[in-house]
């Protein structure tokens, strides 16, 4: 395919300034005009930030901070490089052909150096004939319209050509995206049946996941990981299924095989923090959340979570000084953001309250609530429970309670955040009013929910969907809530007749619902029944 | 007291550098390309040539380094034959600068995807190529096709022929003979035996063409 390089923007990334110029001297014989470089990954983030490019040439191996994997999957995660913008990873040696196998986001291609201008121009215009073959599921995708990209991929796998195992993973990977497991599980089965291919095998395991056969699923990765060391997702997964099987001393293990080898991934030792942390293991979480923040510093991407995380287990083991300079550092690093002050604040209540300076301690809450009360400020459950424990501390006992009842009310089935609200009641001295508290809003909860349900039953639909969309409204955070409601909603359709603005509300409960959590069962079956409920009225599939 | 020295990994590290610079030289001279001075056509094209079989010959020096007693491992991905022989054919233009003929015959039967290593066979097929272009007289043949279980990669020239030691020679072992052809009928057997479908597994086959001329198979599963 012909390409027209005069109008393509492209940007070059690599560490190495003598590549840099000839990758652009090779660029400018093809007629590339619009060329711009970057030695570093965060100065390729900048600059895709200001303007958008055509074509992302970007080394592997990026110096010591990043390399070009990470970069790209920031950038895809982040929306930063739409689906049609290509890239291509350069690599000086074999390594990356390994890594690319397993990865969830690979790049349009890889070149291993030393390459001619003529091999580059050719994988261009090849990456653009794919580009232009996908255009039409693209142009969907970034629509929003699933269901039709889905049935257009399906369309497209009718046909075998030299695109047909890329359009399978597409598939597949829509079929997850929409919570259809089953669909999805067939397509990986079927290419590993042609060829156990890393991605495939990743893709049946996290099939296997999400329907909770955990057996199957932790089979499948160690045999990937036997095979494969090198394949750090498998870690990853490894380590959830466990989990999930309360395995938490193996999971903990696994991930710790992982950090060794690519002790430079992130997200990798941030899991790995709150999983030493929940096994009780503070060394260990220490560590992974001291780099984490070390990362974070020369990273585009990070956040004041990393400090709060890091300055609680600095807490626990009672390294206080430490605790206060990681607060001190989430400041400067954030030039003292809304979401940063709140942090430091509500943390520098605890940690002085710990160190009996009560003063301080009193200022640091003032602080964090006047922040709070002033801004929108999206803290995760920890922090919350920080701040209401703070709030106990200085007698601030309505606030607390306020807090707390807010986040039972929206996580009112998490069997964990219940125990530890309990707890903080428990510390607080006041363990019966707290679990009273604590039950009365569980009940309530379960109390509305089942009057939902229950006036669905009666066939007072419209009282149904009146009564769980108010509750859904209203405490936007609760799954069951959501999930009920999306239901009712459909229910209501399915019987009554098509609603335009009911199944609208119903696919937003069910879109929060899956960034939530995308494997509850519950959100499973109301998929299938959105599915059939569509069908029944002949809506676009 | 130090460390004693470890020799292999020293090797390997500058095998690494050597590369690494090769890769620059060879940018450098697509620069001098680029600037189409008259008369250097033929004089660069010697000089990537040179610069290729190094650089191909460090990678599989490397490649076999890794291998440490045990098998290559491939990373094995769908493929298009068509276009992977498109890429070895621009590699190949690339060192002849018009010397010699390169044709590329996509059989019928050929599959639209295959699985396989590319960089690998890249290189184990880029040895026959190199051997191809010492020998051609005036064009080499690249082909690809589908023979039973198997996708079958040809390259053909016109030259001679292999001498009569090397056709009758076992490929398992690197044999240090004349210009290093051995290591890199080796090493292309080795990327050959190293992909492996269903109990089976792949294989390179040496022979000579009617009327003359070397023919290359490489077999994958």
């Amino acid at each position: 395919m012909e390409i027209n390089f005069a109008e393509k923007r492209v940007l070059i990334i690599d560490d190495h300034p003598g590549m840099r110029s000839s990758m652009r001297a090779i660029l400018s014989g093809f007629g590339v005009v619009l060329i711009e470089m970057s030695g570093t990954a965060n100065d390729g983030i900048r600059r895709l930030q200001a303007k958008s490019f055509d074509i992302i040439i970007c080394d592997y191996f990026l110096g010591d901070s990043s390399d070009g994997q990470q970069l790209l999957e920031q950038l895809r995660r982040n929306n930063l490089i739409s689906l049609s913008t290509i890239f291509i990873m350069v690599t000086a040696e074999r390594v990356y052909e390994k890594v690319v196998s397993a990865v969830e986001l690979a790049p349009d291609d890889y070149l291993i150096k030393p390459f001619s201008g003529e091999v580059l121009r050719s994988r261009l215009e090849r990456i653009m004939a794919k580009k232009h073959a996908f255009a039409a599921i693209y142009n969907l995708l970034e629509e929003g319209k699933l269901a039709e990209a889905t049935q257009l991929c399906k369309e497209l796998t009718k046909h075998q050509n030299k695109y047909t195992i890329d359009i399978l993973r597409l598939l597949a990977e829509l079929y997850v995206t929409q919570g259809k497991f089953d669909e999805a599980q067939d397509i990986y089965q079927q290419v590993v049946a042609l060829r156990a291919v890393p991605w495939a095998r990743m893709g049946l395991a996290t099939m296997f996941h999400y329907k909770n056969r955990h057996h199957e699923a932790e089979e499948l990765l160690e045999e990937v990981i036997d095979e494969a060391p090198e394949y750090m997702a498998a870690y990853d997964l490894l380590s959830k299924v466990c989990e999930s099987q309360e395995k938490n001393d193996r999971a903990q293990q696994v991930l710790e095989r992982a950090v060794a080898a690519s002790p430079l991934i992130a997200h990798r030792q941030k899991e790995m923090g709150q999983l030493a942390m929940r096994n009780g293991d503070m060394e260990a979480a220490e560590k992974a959340f001291e780099t984490v923040v070390e990362r974070g510093k020369t990273s585009f991407f990070r956040s004041a979570e990393d400090y709060a995380n890091l300055s609680r287990v600095q807490m626990e083991r009672g390294k206080t000084k430490e605790a206060l300079s990681t607060l001190r550092d989430v400041r400067t690093s954030f030039n003292g953001s809304p979401e940063a002050e709140f942090t430091a604040s509500v943390m520098e209540s605890l940690v002085h309250k710990k160190t009996g300076d009560t003063e301080a301690s009193a200022k640091a809450l003032e602080a964090a609530l006047a922040i709070q009360k002033n801004n929108q400020i999206a803290a995760d459950e920890n922090l919350s429970l920080d701040l209401a424990k703070a709030c106990f501390a200085h007698g601030k006992d309505e606030e607390a309670k306020g807090l707390i009842e807010n986040l039972v009310r929206n996580n009112h089935d998490s069997v964990a955040l219940i125990q530890k609200a309990k707890q903080l009641f428990e510390e607080a001295g006041k363990g019966a009013e707290g679990s009273a508290i604590v039950d009365g809003n569980v009940k309530e909860i379960i109390q509305l929910n089942n009057q939902g349900v229950l006036k669905a039953k009666e066939g007072d639909l419209d009282g149904s969907v009146q009564l769980l969309t108010e509750a859904a409204e209203k405490m936007p955070g609760n799954l069951q809530i959501i999930l009920n409601a999306a239901q009712a909603l459909l229910v209501h359709i399915d019987q009554r007749g098509w609603n335009e603005h009911y199944m609208l509300s119903a696919q937003r409960y069910m879109d929060t619902a899956r960034i939530k959590s995308a494997t509850h069962p519950k959100l499973l079956s109301i998929n299938k029944l959105a599915q059939e409920v569509t069908k029944k009225y002949g809506v676009a599939a | 007291m130090s460390a004693p020295l470890d020799l292999n990994a020293l090797a390997a590290s500058s095998i690494h550098e050597v590369k690494n610079l090769l890769g620059q030289l060879t940018l450098s001279l697509e620069e001098i390309a680029q600037a189409q001075c008259p008369g250097t056509e033929q004089k660069i094209a010697s000089a990537r040539f040179a610069c290729s079989r190094v650089v191909d010959r460090l990678t599989e020096m490397l490649i076999l380094y890794k291998l440490d007693g045990g098998y290559l491992k491939p990373s094995i991905a769908a493929h298009s034959p068509a276009d992977f022989l498109e890429d070895v054919m621009l590699a190949a233009q690339n060192l002849t600068a018009g010397r010699i003929a390169i044709r590329i015959e996509t059989a019928a039967n050929a599959p639209a995807f295959w699985f396989f290593d590319r960089d690998l066979t890249e290189s184990a097929l880029m040895n026959a190529v190199h051997n191809a272009l010492l020998h051609a007289r005036s064009h080499i043949t690249l082909s690809t096709e589908q023979e039973g279980d198997y996708l079958l990669f040809r390259i053909r020239d016109d030259g001679p022929g292999y001498p009569a030691e090397v056709l009758h020679a076992t490929l398992d072992a690197p044999r240090a003979s004349q210009q290093g052809t051995g290591l890199g009928l080796f090493f292309a057997s080795s990327v050959a035996q190293a992909h492996r479908n269903k109990e089976r597994h792949g294989k390179v086959l040496l022979e000579n063409g009617a009327p003359s001329g070397a023919l290359f198979s490489l077999y994958l599963p």
